[in-house]
């Protein structure tokens, strides 16, 4: 134990490393706070750059982005009630009335306290709670591993409540496109249409860059956003809220233990974590009237709940190398450049590795809280940046990203397409989040089954034989019969 | 120009107000799109013991299998979907006009990659950025600034910061530029 945390110490140390971690955390701030931007986009465009990182320092500058999103995010919504980022929605509901009620400083602080706890908390159970689920996992076969993977995908499609089926397609066009290019098995060329540059298949960073941060600029570059400029003048003192979340012990260990069941499993994530937060803290509230007023139950609740879910997040994919939603499974790519492999063998040959990342995941929490409470004046300005000139500024950052990686054009005519798509999804409301899941985790669920069914010489029963399977199998079938049940009663109440 | 004719009420509306979208038409191109990638199949995919080895790895390992089953889940799914989503009549000259824009910008980008190899780095930067910025509606002082600014910084950022080599452009050989700024253009 003492020699792991020591290799995770010495991983941790490295200049690189400390580096990922300040910046990552700076660039997430920075990023969370501008109303329209998101993690999302700031991870899309860095990653190319942590390709060519040591894989510790690329994880933990993508995490420190991932983590200080939500932290930042909820400096626009208490300060001119715009979340910075979705996930900081309900906590406009609370925190803008407390600001306009004359108390910023007590309302950001206790955001930044509520996810500090939520944070911590999180990177307590990913630090329990991964290394036996890894361990167990080695007892599942391909056929296991690649339900399980089948299971994430569709657990994240009909979570898309509305819009199953469109989502199902989604998923379609993802692992389609993850097959194009030069096969494994046989090394035969599939949907290259006699190109040679499709030989190495459709370039993921291109496509990725396409549909998450050029199909934003084109919806930032069309905005009609009114920024709101009389912006809450926030003061110095925002200590006084690491204290008062100590007097709601409940709302704290209770929003903290959605957001990291609701981070494990696929699909769920940050908005149904922190709904289901604040509608239980208002239950059990003395004062339910004060919610949507200004209660500091409600911005616990939704603070705490969405900055327990990224560490969480990371079970799955550290235990059995299956992501359970976009950002993780971007973080999969970068784990499978460096030859990294997640799952129960990363426990075994990475162990500084994953000690680091663990310390990091942990000390990140405490730099990002260092930032906000030196820089939160300065930061708060950030919300009122015009979103046109943000458009503008992603355009460049995508040219150049796509462009600088094989200096080819067609890289940057692939991302021009997927962002114009990405852009027609987008106003159609058609998630995109199913068609990254199926092109990252399309080839591993591809060599599974091949291996698994291969193993039973092309028998499909052992889908039904295997018990782990079995049960995935039964939990597939039930929640596409669920999805079905719902759009067949939409239809007849359409009609 | 704008000043002499009558200004189009939708104009000035965000892309995501609430009016319909065309997701029904974009599921039905999926579905056709999808349709006819799988009429492709067989001459896109080659028998997996054909010409590669003598040896059969079975059905499972067939090339054709993935597609297949992925394209056959998104015609199906694109399908129902299509069928339960609700018809929603397109304002065909607002969305004619907001495609156009973005297949401008989109043009732009192409042109600013190939410039890269005429004008260097810098000068694609910001032509590009002037670009974007007169179609997101910035005139002025404001439109020199932004365009200077992003200039500016990417070079900062992807020349000195990470110091990224990007190909020598013609302009260099026409006109004598000091080795040392040749690095960051």
């Amino acid at each position: 134990m003492l020699e792991t945390l020591q290799l995770g110490i010495a991983q941790l140390s490295q200049t690189e490393v400390l580096i990922s971690l300040v910046a990552g955390s700076v660039l997430g701030i920075i990023i969370g706070a501008i109303p329209g931007v998101g993690p999302g986009v700031g991870i899309v465009l860095l990653l190319p750059l942590t390709y060519t990182m040591d894989p510790l320092a690329g994880i933990t500058l993508l995490m420190g982005l991932y983590a200080a999103g939500w932290y930042g995010g909820a400096i626009p919504a208490i300060t001119i009630n715009t979340p910075g980022t979705g996930v900081n929605v309900l906590t406009t509901y609370d925190g803008h009335p407390m600001a306009k009620a004359g108390e910023p400083q007590r309302a950001l602080s206790l955001a930044y306290a509520s996810s500090f706890f939520g944070g911590v908390f999180a990177v307590s159970v990913l630090m329990i709670a991964s290394w036996p689920l890894a361990s167990l996992s080695k007892y599942l076969t391909s056929i296991d591993l690649g339900m399980a993977a089948l299971l994430a995908m569709v657990l994240v499609v009909v979570a898309h409540r509305g819009s199953e089926f469109a989502s199902f397609a989604m998923l379609g066009v993802g692992l389609f496109i993850s097959t194009i290019g030069l096969e494994t098995a046989y090394g035969s060329p599939r949907f290259t249409f006699g190109t040679t540059w499709m030989m190495a298949g459709v370039p993921l960073i291109s496509m990725i860059l396409g549909l998450f941060a050029l199909s934003q600029a084109f919806t930032l570059i069309f905005s009609t956003r009114d920024v709101d400029r009389t912006d809450t003048e926030v003061g110095r003192q925002l200590l006084g809220g690491f204290l008062e979340v100590l007097r709601y012990p409940k709302v704290l260990v209770r929003s903290a233990g959605f957001g990291v069941s609701m981070g494990v499993l696929p699909g769920v994530g940050e908005f149904l974590a922190q709904f289901f937060s604040y509608t239980a803290a208002r239950a059990g509230s003395k004062e339910p009237e004060k919610f949507g007023r200004g209660a500091p139950e409600g911005i616990i609740a939704s603070e705490t709940a969405n900055n327990a879910v990224p560490p969480a997040a990371l079970v799955p994919l550290l235990a059995l190398g299956i992501p359970g939603e976009a950002f993780t499974a971007m973080m999969l790519t970068v784990f499978i450049v460096h030859g990294v492999d997640p799952g129960p063998t990363l426990f075994e040959e990475h162990r500084g590795f994953v000690s680091g990342l663990y310390l990091s995941l942990f000390i990140m929490n405490f730099i990002i809280v260092g930032i906000l409470l030196a820089g939160t004046r300065w930061i708060a300005k950030l919300a009122t940046i015009d979103d046109r000139l943000l458009g503008v500024i992603i355009m460049c950052l995508v040219m150049v990203g796509t462009f600088s990686r094989n200096y080819r054009l067609t890289d940057t005519l692939i991302a021009i397409a997927f962002g114009v798509l990405g852009f027609a999804l987008r106003r159609a409301n058609i998630p995109m989040v199913p068609l990254i899941l199926g092109l990252v985790l399309g080839p591993i669920m591809e060599s599974y089954f091949r291996q698994g069914i291969g193993g039973a010489a092309g028998d499909l029963t052992i889908f039904v034989t295997r018990p782990v399977s079995l049960t995935f199998l039964i939990i597939i079938l039930a929640l596409i019969a669920m999805a079905g049940r719902n759009v067949t009663r939409r239809m007849r109440q359409a009609a | 120009m704008s000043g002499t004719q009558p200004k189009d009420p939708n104009q000035d509306l965000s892309p995501f107000t609430d009016e319909p979208t065309g997701g029904r038409r974009l599921l039905a191109g999926i579905c056709i799109a999808a349709l006819a990638l799988l009429a492709m199949l067989p001459w896109q995919t080659r028998p997996g013991s054909m010409g590669q080895t003598a040896m059969d790895g079975g059905w499972w390992a067939e090339p054709a299998v993935a597609p297949g089953v992925a394209l056959g889940l998104t015609i199906v799914a694109s399908a129902i979907a299509f069928l339960a989503a609700r018809r929603d009549p397109l304002n065909p000259d607002r969305t004619f006009r907001l495609y156009g824009q973005i297949l401008l910008i989109a043009a732009c980008m192409v042109g600013a990659v190939m410039l890269m190899r005429v004008l260097g780095f810098a000068l694609s930067i910001l032509a590009f950025s002037t670009t974007v910025a007169v179609v997101g509606g910035f005139r002025g002082v404001k439109l020199a600034v932004i365009a200077l600014g992003v200039t500016v910084a990417m070079v900062l950022m992807f020349r000195v910061g990470f110091s990224i080599w990007f190909p020598r452009p013609l302009l260099f050989k026409w006109i004598e530029v000091p080795n040392a700024l040749q690095g960051i253009l």
